[in-house]
């Protein structure tokens, strides 16, 4: 495969630019750029001291909504003796808590955080924190792992487990299709008591810490959702502790995202870097093998070279020794024929005289 | 007989014991107790040292109830005075150990002794956890004995509390004294009695007691010592005849008490501003007008001298100044009676009483801190400038007495015909049919509440004031706007935290009969206001 020019420059750019989106990304999370939220985001403020428990929002809900009909009608109190929970038919619902036995009313949906939480855990970005103020769900990209149900401090999304095809995770919209037609959120516009008022959450902030300056012996001072989980676009403020009408007082005020974003800054250093470093890792092993090889081939081949030239030297020692001493041999068999002749030739020699002699 | 046999019946012997011996501990157990739970649990813990064991919580009505034929003295020794201390077993505290083995030998040591006298006994030697144990399951039910004014008369008027002298008609004395520095005794002043915490505060200290300890060694061994004389009606000596939160009710309560007699005045004219300005001879003649007090007004309607006396029963301005002396921990004057936070001050204490159930329907929609009386209702002395200010105090009285008198607090009424009878409320109607508000009906339940007291009559003295507590934020005027001229008919996107139409109303009320204690209807009774829309 050949590689043009135009090729490898457009390869070039593009990851660069990658780099660079991937390192402003961090710096924002982890650096010292704080995230103050979508200026001018909306919001609603619920009074927990004005509530009376009527259920006209849950009914408002379930209306503009389209949910099904609930069994015990929403003119039924007693569904307030038992807590409840947001589930895929109810995105709000109203539970009653008895503080020094009179009944205090709390209002639970999505919170709609500025950082939401389930945004953050969703890996196809199901849920988008839009900047008038709703954390959106799209149900069209969402794969059902229901990450945003453990991510969410509040307890809120809910998942529709009864439908076997098409399952979706449900919550509040805070009524964006409303909002856009310029409505009011359809709980807000059916409170009887204004315990809810939707506005600019800057606002409502200023409204709240009116309210609790006005009554301080009615108000605790605190805003819940100013800060909690780094804000929140629905606002709290109540006549009781926010711990004793089942409010997390535990969550800090650090954005769930940024509790993440950290080890997650991680993963394109890690996605990127790690395969070359590995490889580059594998390469340097691979050729340290491969030389240790050829060296070991190479000693061995010169060792073998210079046994065969000893064993050369040996064998031609050994034959010159083998050839003198044959040498030597023939001498000596030679010099020992010789000696046995001479002496036979002299013994016959002799004989003769004695035999004279005699 | 069979060995199963045997088996159970030595189990029913078992369930039998154990069934007598808790009926006879819950029997011991409840002796001190009322249905609360105990008013006499004193925790006993040595301070100064390093404590190894838990307090013991100590039942001091069960041991006199078990000591029922013996007198103080089986715990307590007598001081100097011959007056118990209470304190056990000793007159001064000592040391940590010292005072450790004061208790151990002597409530051991009287524990064993009843032990070998074959009665019933507490924990004996070496049964340590017997004592120091922290049993929460122990209920209190002890309260402060409030010493209110009608105790305090109830003493006042006993013929056996007599007079320190003869040269002195009244009693006082018997209790009320000063501290004299120098001779380190404490005697009678007339005409100087205080409340008790003037002096005797929460801790003891080198030359005073506290009030706790000054209020069982002075109370009583008085008490005691007139049990002793065999006067019938005397005071309690057990701790749950004081304390305890049920027998508390039982205290016989007089009802109409006499003024106490220290020589307070009626009426006083509070002129601290002018006074100033007389003094200084400055040219400034204008000043903030007098206020015409009526003491014994106040005298009556408070619960005791404390109520705004806190730290002494001087006039508020020698310790509160006009400018704030250290004295009054710097507080000026013009705080000390404007000051709505606080309960001591004339505007925090009529705010206070503004929150009772008959005012809050009105008044607890109103911002706190806001003091929404005009100047010239409680600053009402018609004198324009300083000179007119009389210099003696007896003509100074003279004039506040005159101004007290010349209030008129008549009943506030209105003409009916000038109130509406019935307003229908159909701004709104939609789910629910217009709802028709009784609104005469409603005025006069407001009115009759109103007019229940003084304070309520004299503050809602303007015509139409009594009206602003709905229709507010509007001039007063028998035809006040209508609430839809300010509420706008639904919430807008853009609020500035003023409530639309009906969460204006619902607020209102909902919100009133709420605070009035107002049952029915029921907040979420909706059809009861507004029938449903067929």
């Amino acid at each position: 495969m050949s590689i043009s020019r135009r090729k490898f420059l457009g390869w070039f750019g593009g990851g660069l630019s990658a780099a660079a989106v991937s390192a402003a990304d961090t710096a924002m999370a982890g650096g010292n750029h704080h995230f103050k939220g979508h200026p001018d985001t909306m919001g609603v403020l619920h009074d927990i001291s004005r509530c009376i428990g009527c259920r006209k929002c849950e009914e408002a809900c379930n209306r503009v909504n389209d949910l099904p009909k609930p069994e015990k009608a929403f003119d039924d109190l007693s569904v307030l003796n038992q807590k409840r929970r947001t589930h895929a038919n109810a995105y709000t619902v109203v539970n009653r808590f008895d503080i020094d036995s009179k009944p205090v009313f709390v209002k639970k949906q999505c919170n709609h955080c500025m950082e939401p939480a389930c945004a953050s855990a969703c890996f196809v970005k199901a849920f988008q924190k839009t900047p008038n103020g709703p954390v959106a769900y799209d149900e069209s990209v969402c794969v059902g792992c229901r990450y945003c149900m453990i991510a969410c401090p509040f307890n809120i999304p809910a998942y529709e487990y009864d439908d076997a095809f098409s399952p979706a995770v449900t919550k509040c919209t805070l009524c964006a299709p409303r909002i856009q037609k310029g409505q009011l959120p359809g709980c807000v516009e059916s409170c009887p008591k204004e315990a809810l008022i939707y506005g600019n959450r800057k606002q409502l902030i200023k409204i709240a810490r009116e309210r609790i300056n006005k009554y301080p012996n009615r108000y605790i001072d605190h805003i819940y959702g100013e800060h909690e989980m780094g804000g929140t676009s629905w606002l709290y403020i109540s006549n009781v502790d926010f711990s004793k009408v089942g409010m997390r007082e535990d969550l800090g005020i650090t954005p769930a995202p940024q509790l993440t974003s950290g080890p997650l800054a991680a993963v394109p250093i890690v996605v990127g870097l790690w395969p070359v470093l590995l490889t580059g890792i594998y390469a340097i092993s691979q050729r340290k093998d491969k030389v240790a090889a050829e060296e070991q081939a190479d000693a061995v081949a010169s060792a073998k070279a210079e046994a065969d030239e000893v064993m050369k030297k040996q064998i031609a020692n050994v034959k010159k020794q083998a050839a003198k001493e044959k040498e030597a041999a023939i001498k000596k068999e030679v010099k020992i024929a010789l000696e046995a002749a001479a002496k036979e030739a002299e013994e016959k020699n002799a004989e003769t005289p004695e035999k004279k002699e005699e | 007989m069979s060995f199963k046999k045997i088996f159970q019946r030595s189990i029913w012997v078992v369930i039998f014991l154990l069934t007598v011996s808790v009926l006879y501990l819950g029997a011991l157990e409840t002796t001190g107790t009322t249905e609360n739970g105990r008013a006499d649990i004193i925790q006993i813990q040595m301070t100064g040292g390093n404590p190894q064991m838990p307090a013991v919580n100590f039942f001091h009505d069960m041991h006199t109830a078990s000591l029922e034929n013996q007198d103080c003295s089986t715990c307590h020794l007598k001081g100097e005075d011959k007056q118990y201390s209470f304190k056990f077993m000793r007159t001064v505290d000592f040391d940590y150990n010292v005072n450790m083995t004061v208790y151990h030998e002597n409530c051991i040591g009287c524990h064993n002794r009843m032990k070998s006298e074959g009665t019933y006994a507490g924990p004996q030697t070496g049964k340590c956890r017997d004592c120091h144990n922290q049993d929460a399951n122990v209920a209190q039910s002890w309260n402060d004995l409030d010493f209110d004014r009608s105790l305090h008369y109830r003493h006042e008027s006993a013929q056996a509390i007599k007079p320190v002298s003869e040269k002195i008609k009244d009693n006082c004395g018997s209790c009320n004294h000063e501290y004299d520095k120098k001779t380190r005794k404490t005697v009678y002043v007339q005409g100087k009695e205080g409340a008790c915490q003037y002096c005797h505060q929460d801790k003891d200290s080198k030359d005073v007691r506290s009030m706790k300890t000054v209020a069982h060694e002075s109370c009583v061994n008085c008490h005691l010592k007139l049990k002793a004389k065999r006067v019938i009606k005397t005071g309690p000596t057990e701790c749950k005849d004081c304390h305890d939160v049920n027998l508390q009710k039982e205290i016989k309560q007089i009802e109409s008490v006499p003024r106490m007699k220290r020589s307070q005045p009626d009426v006083a004219l509070m002129a601290t501003a002018m006074m100033k300005a007389v003094k200084s001879k400055t040219k400034i003649k204008s000043t903030i007008r007098p206020v015409a007090f009526n003491h014994k007004k106040h005298e009556l309607s408070s619960q005791s001298c404390q109520t705004c006396h806190h730290a002494s029963l001087e006039r508020c301005s020698s310790c509160h100044t006009i400018s704030g002396d250290k004295k009054g921990q710097f507080i000026p004057l013009e705080k000390a009676m404007h000051e709505v936070k606080s309960t001591k001050s004339c505007v925090g204490c009529h705010a206070k009483a503004q929150m009772k159930k008959d005012c809050a329907g009105c008044h607890s929609q109103m911002a706190a801190g806001k003091n929404t009386n005009k100047c010239n209702q409680c600053h009402h002395v018609d004198i324009k400038d300083s000179e007119e200010l009389p210099s003696n105090t007896d003509s100074q009285v003279r004039m506040a007495k005159s101004a007290v008198d010349t209030r008129k607090i008549s009943s506030l009424m209105y003409e009916s015909k000038t109130v509406p009878e019935m307003v229908l409320i159909d701004d709104l109607a939609n789910e629910y049919q217009a709802a028709e508000f009784p609104h005469q009906k409603v005025v006069k339940a407001l009115l009759s509440r109103l007019n229940k007291n003084t304070m309520g009559t004299y503050f809602h003295q303007d015509k139409y004031v009594m009206c602003q507590g709905c229709h507010h934020n509007s001039p007063q005027s028998a035809s006040p706007p209508k609430c839809i001229s300010c509420h706008g008919k639904t919430q807008t996107m853009s609020t500035d935290g003023r409530p639309g139409l009906m969460g204006a109303y619902h607020g209102q009320c909902i919100g009133c009969h709420e605070k009035m204690g107002i049952e029915k209807p029921a907040a979420t009774a909706c059809i009861e206001c507004h029938k449903k829309k067929p």
